[in-house]
C-alpha cells in the first residue's frame, strides 16, 4: 500500500456542498465532493488507499493534489521550479524597460490621503528640465538600461501632478523622444489641468496614450476628499476632461478610490457614468480602489479592505458589474479555465521595484524603485551625477527581493500568484522587505478562483456529444 | 536606368494591388501598357506571366524571374445600415499601433488618394489581418457605389536625395525590377518574369503557377524585401535558410562556392515565397533586398513610406544579373528537372478501424472514476495520435454514452467503394473546374480513412501529418457513411484547387464546404436538405432567416465585427455579435455557413456559372 501526501502547494475552497481544489504549483482546478475536500484539508494527512480507492488517488497525484513527495522534497521541486522561472522572467519579460519621469512634486490638489504629503514642501519647487531629458535618452541610457534600445522603453509621466502648466516644456521635450523612438508615454494624472495639454494627448507615438484619473466616489463625496488646494471642488472638471480625453482616443484608467463612506454610494456613481457613456466606452476601464494607508500616515479609520469592499458591491443591486478588487483578480486568473499545457504561473517578482529596468527618476536625478517611496531620501536607489549613474546597496537589495528569498512564500501555496506582495507594505508592516504582509491576500485569491470557476459553469456551452444536429 | 524604373514602379503602384486583388478592364490596359512589348497572359487566379502570351508556349529550361505585386491593404467597405466604413487590412497581425492613423483611399488606376480616413477602432480578425473601422466620409459613400475602393498606406513614388520612397516597395521594386530588364535590357529574350499575388496572406498565386498552371521545368529566381533592421552582412543577398527550409538546396554548387559569404543570409522572420517553391520541390534561389520601414513601419510601431537607396538598388541590379548569368550557364551544362508530380491511375486507400477499440474501452470501464483514471489515457494514445481534441464526457454522459454504445453498430466500409466515389469526383472537379483531373490528384497518392468514436464531429479532414479523412462513427447513421465520405473525399480532392485560389480563407471554406455538400447530394440522388443532415423543419427554419444568415456571412469573411454605437455625448464602436457559419454556437442557425454554402453553389452549377463566380 502506498502513502501520499497532501500537496503544500494544494489549496481548498469551500463552495455551495462541494470543495474546489486548487493546486497553486501547476494551476489544475478541480472540484471534488465535500468528503474528499475535508480529507485533504488537513496537510499532515498521509493518503492511502485506506482512506479512498486507487483511482481517486490515482487521479489526485495525476493533478497534483497528493504526490509521492515528501513535503521537504515537495519544496525542493518547488524551488528549482521558480528559480527557473524566475531565471526565464529576468531573460525574457523583464527585458522591457519602464521609465517613471517624477516632473515636479508639485500638486494643485489637497486629498488628505495624499503619501506625498510630507515631501510636498521640501522639494515642490524644482520642475524637471528640457536639457535633463536629453541627458536621460543620451550619456545616462544605456548607463541605466542593460541590453535594451530606447525603442523598448515605456514611460509614465507622474508627479506631483505632472499637467501642471509649468512641466509643459519638458512633457513636449518628452514627447519628441516618443515620436522618434515609437515610445507609449502613460501618465498617472488628477486630469484636472488638462486644458494646457490636450493638443499633447492621443493615440499616436508622439503622443500621452495611457492616462490614469481618480474619482474618490460620487460627486459629493469626490468634492469633499479630491480638492484644490483652496478647497474647491473638482468633479465637474475633472468629468469634463475624461469625454475630453475620450473623444481624443486616449485609453484612460479611471480608478475609484473609496473608503466605508463613498462605498454605499457607489451606485449613484455608476449611474452617472453610465448617463455619461462613460461606463461602457471602449477606452475606459473603471475599477475601484480601496484607499490604503501609505507609511501610517493617514487617519485610515474610514478605509475598507479589499475583501468587505467586495462583498459590500457584491451586496447591493448595481446593474453593471463593478470590478472590484476580487473581480480584476478573477479577470487576471479567467485564463486559468481554459489553459490546457504549458505554465501557468510565472509571477516571481511583485512589481517595479523588484524588476530591473524599472526606475522613477525625480528632477533632482534621483532614483526610486518604487513611486510609493519617491522624495523620500532614506528609500533613493541611487541618482544621475556629471554624466553617471550611480546606485547603491538598495539597489541590490530591492532586486533580490523575489520568491526565491522569502522564505514565507516558499511554503505558501499561492505564492506564484501575489508573487510576495508589495515590498514597501511589508517594511511598513513587518519591519523588513523580506517579511512579507500578505493580508488578505490568500483569501481575495480564492474568492478570485471561485468567481472564475463559477461564472464558467454559468457560461458553458461546449458543444459535446451534439448527437443529433448538425450532422456536418 | 532609374527614371525608366521610377515610371515602371510609379504605373504599377497605380494598380493599387493588395491581397486578393481582382483585375478589370481599366487595370489590365494600364498594365499592358506598362509591359509595351514584352508579351503576357494572366492567369486564372490573377498572376502575371512575362514572356510568352499563353501557357501553352512556355519553354523548359529558362530561367523566371519571380515576384509578389501584392502589399498589405485592403478592399473598403460600406456598412449602410450603420454609416460607418471598415476595410480587413490584409497582411498586417498586429492591432496595435493604428488606432489615429490615417489611410489612404484608392480608385485602383488613380495615382493619387481620393481621400483619407482616420482609424476609430482596429480589430484583429482571423489569421490574415486586421479589421481597420472608420467614420463613413459623405463624399466617399458617392464613390463607393460607382467602384471597387481600396485602402492602404498613403504615399506616391518619390526619388528624392539618392532614395526612392513609395507606400509598395515590397515588393513592387523587384516587380519593377523584372519588368525594367524585360523591357529595357532585352531580357524578355531568354528570360521568363512571373509576378504573383497574395503573398502577403497565403502565397495562392504562386502555389497557383506552381500546381495548376506550371508544367514546364523552369528555374526560379525568386526576389523580395525585407526590413532593414534585418541582421545580415550586406545590403541585399541571397537567403539560405528560413523557418528551417534550406533554401539553397537547388542553387547549383558552381554559383554557390563563386559567391562572398556576404551575400548569404538566414533570414528567420516571415515565410517568403521561395520557402513555398522549395517545399514544392521546385529548382530556385531566393534573393533579399533591405528596405526601410518595411510593411510602412507598422509591425515596429511606426507608419511611413517604404524607401530604398538608389545606390543600393543599383547595385541589387547588377547582383541580379550576375546571379541570372551564373545560373544560366549552369543550366546549360546540366538541364533543369522540374520535380513535377505527375498522377497515379490507383492510390492507396487505408481504413484504420479504432471505433471497436474505443469502444473496448469505455464499455470495459466500471463507472466514470475509472473511466476518467483508467480510460482516459487509454484514449489519449488514440486522439493524440491525430492531435484531436479529448473527449469531454462528464459523468451524467458517460453513463448515457455507455448505454448508446452497448447497442451501437459499427459498419465495414468497403474499399471499391471509395474507389467509385473517386472516379464520380474526378469527373465532376474537372468539369467544373475545368481542370484536367492528372492536376488535382497528382498529389493524392493515397487515401487514408481513420474510424473513431467520440469525435467532436463526425466526418472530417485532419492532418496527421498527411491529410487523412476522420470519421466518428458514434455520430453517422449506417446509411449516411458513404454521403459523409463523398463529403469529406471532395475536400480532399479539391484542398489543392482550394489553396490556388484568389480569395479569402473564409470563402475558400465556404465555397469548399458548399461544393462538398452538393457533389454528395448528386451522387446519392438526393436533395441538398439531405445531404446537409437538416431535417423539413431544421431546413425551413434556415430559409426563413436565410436574408439575416446572408448578412452575417458577409460580415464574418469581411470582418465586420464591430459597429458604431452613436450615443448623445459619444461615438464609438462597439461589438457586432456575428455567430461563426460553420461552429456550434448555440443559436438555432447553428453551423449557417453550410446551408448557404450549398445553396450558393448549386445555383452557380445550375446556371452554369460555377468557376467565374469563385474568379469575380
Amino acid at each position: 500500500m502506498k502513502n501520499y501526501y497532501v500537496s503544500k502547494y494544494l489549496n481548498i475552497i469551500p463552495l455551495k456542498d462541494t470543495y474546489l481544489l486548487f493546486n497553486g504549483f501547476n494551476g489544475c482546478i478541480d472540484e471534488v465532493s465535500k468528503e474528499m475536500g475535508q480529507l485533504l484539508s488537513n496537510k499532515d494527512k498521509v493518503v492511502s488507499s485506506q482512506d479512498i480507492a486507487d483511482v481517486e488517488i490515482e487521479f489526485l497525484q495525476r493533478r497534483g493534489h497528493v504526490t509521492n513527495l515528501t513535503p521537504e522534497e515537495e519544496k525542493k521541486e518547488f524551488v528549482k521550479f521558480v528559480k527557473k522561472i524566475d531565471e526565464f522572467n529576468l531573460k525574457n519579460d523583464f527585458s522591457e524597460c519602464n521609465l517613471m519621469l517624477l516632473l515636479s512634486y508639485a500638486c494643485n490638489l489637497n486629498c488628505y490621503y495624499c503619501y506625498q504629503k510630507p515631501i510636498r514642501g521640501k522639494k515642490e519647487n524644482k520642475v524637471m528640465t528640457k536639457e535633463f531629458v536629453d541627458q536621460l535618452f543620451g550619456i545616462y541610457f544605456e548607463k541605466l538600461y542593460r541590453d535594451v534600445s530606447r525603442e523598448d522603453l515605456d514611460i509614465t509621466l507622474y508627479g506631483g501632478e505632472p499637467f501642471l502648466k509649468r512641466n509643459r516644456d519638458v512633457v513636449e521635450r518628452v514627447l519628441e523622444y516618443s515620436n522618434k523612438y515609437s515610445i507609449n508615454v502613460g501618465a498617472i494624472s488628477n486630469c484636472t489641468q488638462l486644458e494646457h495639454y490636450l493638443d499633447l494627448v492621443g493615440p499616436l507615438p508622439g503622443q500621452i496614450n495611457f492616462i490614469q484619473v481618480s474619482i474618490d466616489g460620487n460627486q459629493e463625496d469626490h468634492d469633499t476628499s479630491r480638492v484644490s488646494e483652496p478647497g474647491k471642488p473638482t468633479f465637474d472638471t475633472i468629468v469634463r476632461n475624461i469625454h475630453l480625453m475620450l473623444d481624443r482616443k486616449v485609453k484612460l484608467n479611471i480608478r475609484i478610490n473609496i473608503d466605508a463612506n463613498s462605498l454605499e454610494k457607489l451606485a449613484f456613481l455608476y449611474d452617472f457614468l453610465e448617463k455619461e457613456e462613460i461606463l461602457n466606452h471602449p477606452y475606459a476601464y473603471i475599477y475601484l480602489h480601496p484607499l490604503h494607508n501609505h507609511f501610517k500616515q493617514t487617519d485610515d479609520s474610514s478605509f475598507v479592505g479589499h475583501m468587505e469592499a467586495a462583498a459590500t458591491i457584491e451586496s447591493i443591486n448595481i446593474k453593471s458589474k463593478i470590478r472590484h478588487p476580487i473581480r480584476r483578480k478573477a479577470e487576471g486568473l479567467a485564463y486559468l479555465m481554459k489553459i490546457q499545457r504549458g505554465i501557468p504561473f510565472r509571477k516571481t517578482r511583485f512589481c517595479m521595484q523588484n524588476i530591473p529596468n524599472n526606475f522613477l527618476i525625480d528632477p533632482y536625478g534621483d532614483i526610486y524603485g518604487c513611486y510609493e517611496e519617491a522624495g523620500r531620501d532614506d528609500y533613493k536607489i541611487g541618482y544621475l551625477k556629471n554624466g553617471e549613474v550611480y546606485f547603491n546597496s538598495l539597489r541590490e537589495d530591492y532586486l533580490n527581493r523575489n520568491l526565491l528569498n522569502l522564505d514565507k512564500c516558499l511554503e505558501c501555496s499561492i505564492s506564484l500568484l501575489c508573487a510576495g506582495e508589495c515590498g514597501v507594505q511589508a517594511r511598513e508592516n513587518n519591519g523588513s522587505i523580506y517579511n512579507p504582509y500578505c493580508s488578505t491576500r490568500k483569501d481575495e485569491i480564492y474568492e478570485a478562483i471561485k468567481y472564475i470557476y463559477t461564472e464558467r459553469e454559468q457560461d458553458d456551452r461546449i458543444d459535446s456529444l451534439n448527437f443529433l444536429f448538425p450532422h456536418l | 536606368m532609374i527614371q525608366e524604373y521610377h515610371k515602371i514602379v510609379k504605373e504599377l503602384s497605380r494598380l493599387h494591388i493588395v491581397p486578393f486583388h481582382k483585375w478589370n478592364e481599366t487595370t489590365k490596359a494600364i498594365l499592358a501598357s506598362i509591359l509595351g512589348n514584352i508579351p503576357f497572359f494572366i492567369t486564372r487566379n490573377g498572376n502575371i506571366f512575362l514572356g510568352e502570351d499563353s501557357q501553352e508556349k512556355i519553354k523548359n529550361n529558362r530561367i523566371c524571374f519571380q515576384a509578389h505585386l501584392d502589399h498589405p491593404g485592403g478592399r473598403l467597405y460600406y456598412s449602410q445600415d450603420e454609416e460607418y466604413m471598415y476595410s480587413k487590412l490584409y497582411g498586417h497581425r498586429t492591432s496595435k499601433y493604428l488606432v489615429g492613423r490615417n489611410f489612404g483611399v484608392f480608385l485602383p488606376g488613380m495615382y493619387e488618394s481620393i481621400d483619407q480616413l482616420e482609424v476609430e477602432h482596429c480589430h484583429r480578425s482571423g489569421m490574415d489581418g486586421v479589421t481597420l473601422f472608420f467614420k463613413a466620409h459623405n463624399d466617399l459613400i458617392k464613390t463607393y457605389d460607382s467602384g471597387e475602393l481600396v485602402i492602404h498606406y498613403d504615399g506616391s513614388p518619390v526619388l528624392k536625395n539618392d532614395t526612392l520612397t513609395n507606400w509598395n516597395l515590397d515588393n513592387i521594386l523587384n516587380a519593377a525590377l523584372i519588368i525594367y530588364l524585360m523591357k529595357y535590357e532585352n531580357y524578355a529574350d531568354k528570360y521568363y518574369g512571373l509576378l504573383t499575388l497574395n503573398e502577403e496572406v497565403s502565397h495562392s498565386g504562386l502555389y497557383e503557377f506552381l500546381n495548376i498552371i506550371y508544367d514546364r521545368d523552369l528555374y526560379f529566381i525568386s526576389m523580395d524585401a525585407i526590413d532593414s533592421s534585418i541582421n545580415s552582412n550586406n545590403g541585399f543577398g541571397i537567403r539560405t535558410k528560413q523557418n528551417g527550409v534550406e533554401l539553397d538546396k537547388f542553387i547549383p554548387e558552381g554559383v554557390m562556392h563563386q559567391l562572398d559569404e556576404k551575400y548569404k543570409a538566414e533570414i528567420p522572420f516571415g515565410v517568403c515565397e521561395g520557402v513555398t517553391l522549395v517545399k514544392e520541390n521546385r529548382p530556385s534561389i531566393s534573393l533579399f533586398i533591405k528596405i526601410n520601414h518595411f510593411h510602412n513601419g507598422i509591425p515596429f510601431s511606426k507608419f511611413g513610406a517604404e524607401e530604398i537607396d538608389l545606390s543600393l538598388l543599383k547595385e541589387y541590379t547588377e547582383f541580379i544579373k550576375t546571379i541570372a548569368f551564373k545560373i544560366e550557364s549552369e543550366i546549360t551544362n546540366e538541364p533543369i528537372s522540374a520535380n513535377i508530380k505527375t498522377s497515379i491511375k490507383e492510390p492507396d486507400i487505408n481504413i484504420t478501424n479504432h471505433s471497436d477499440h474505443i469502444r473496448n474501452i469505455i464499455l470495459s470501464c466500471d463507472n466514470y472514476v475509472d473511466y476518467l483514471t483508467r480510460g482516459l489515457p487509454e484514449l489519449r494514445k488514440i486522439f493524440s495520435t491525430y492531435s484531436l481534441d479529448m473527449p469531454n464526457l462528464d459523468s451524467n454522459s458517460y453513463y448515457r454514452y455507455k448505454e448508446f454504445l452497448s447497442s451501437k453498430k459499427i459498419t465495414p466500409i468497403e474499399k471499391k467503394d471509395i474507389i467509385d466515389i473517386r472516379e464520380y469526383l474526378s469527373g465532376e472537379i474537372e468539369t467544373l473546374f475545368g481542370i484536367n483531373k492528372d492536376v488535382f490528384l497528382k498529389d493524392i497518392d493515397n487515401i487514408e480513412i481513420v474510424r473513431i468514436l467520440l469525435g467532436n464531429f463526425n466526418a472530417c479532414n485532419c492532418f496527421n501529418p498527411n491529410r487523412v479523412i476522420m470519421l466518428s462513427d458514434d455520430r453517422i447513421d449506417e446509411q449516411d457513411i458513404l454521403r459523409l465520405i463523398t463529403h469529406e473525399l471532395t475536400h480532399f480532392m479539391t484542398a489543392g484547387i482550394w489553396r490556388s485560389m484568389n480569395m479569402p480563407h473564409e470563402l475558400i471554406k465556404y465555397y469548399d464546404e458548399g461544393l462538398a455538400v452538393y457533389l454528395s447530394a448528386k451522387k446519392f440522388d438526393i436533395d441538398i436538405r439531405q445531404s446537409l443532415g437538416f431535417s423539413n423543419e431544421v431546413y425551413e427554419r434556415f430559409l426563413e432567416q436565410k436574408p439575416q444568415l446572408e448578412k452575417w456571412f458577409s460580415d464574418f469573411y469581411k470582418g465586420n465585427f464591430y459597429k458604431i454605437h452613436k450615443g448623445n455625448i459619444h461615438e464609438y464602436f462597439i461589438k457586432n455579435d456575428v455567430p461563426h457559419p460553420f461552429y456550434a454556437n448555440g443559436s438555432n442557425v447553428s453551423r449557417y455557413g453550410y446551408f448557404l454554402s450549398a445553396l450558393d453553389t448549386k445555383r452557380f452549377i445550375e446556371e452554369g456559372v460555377y468557376y467565374e463566380k469563385l474568379l469575380c
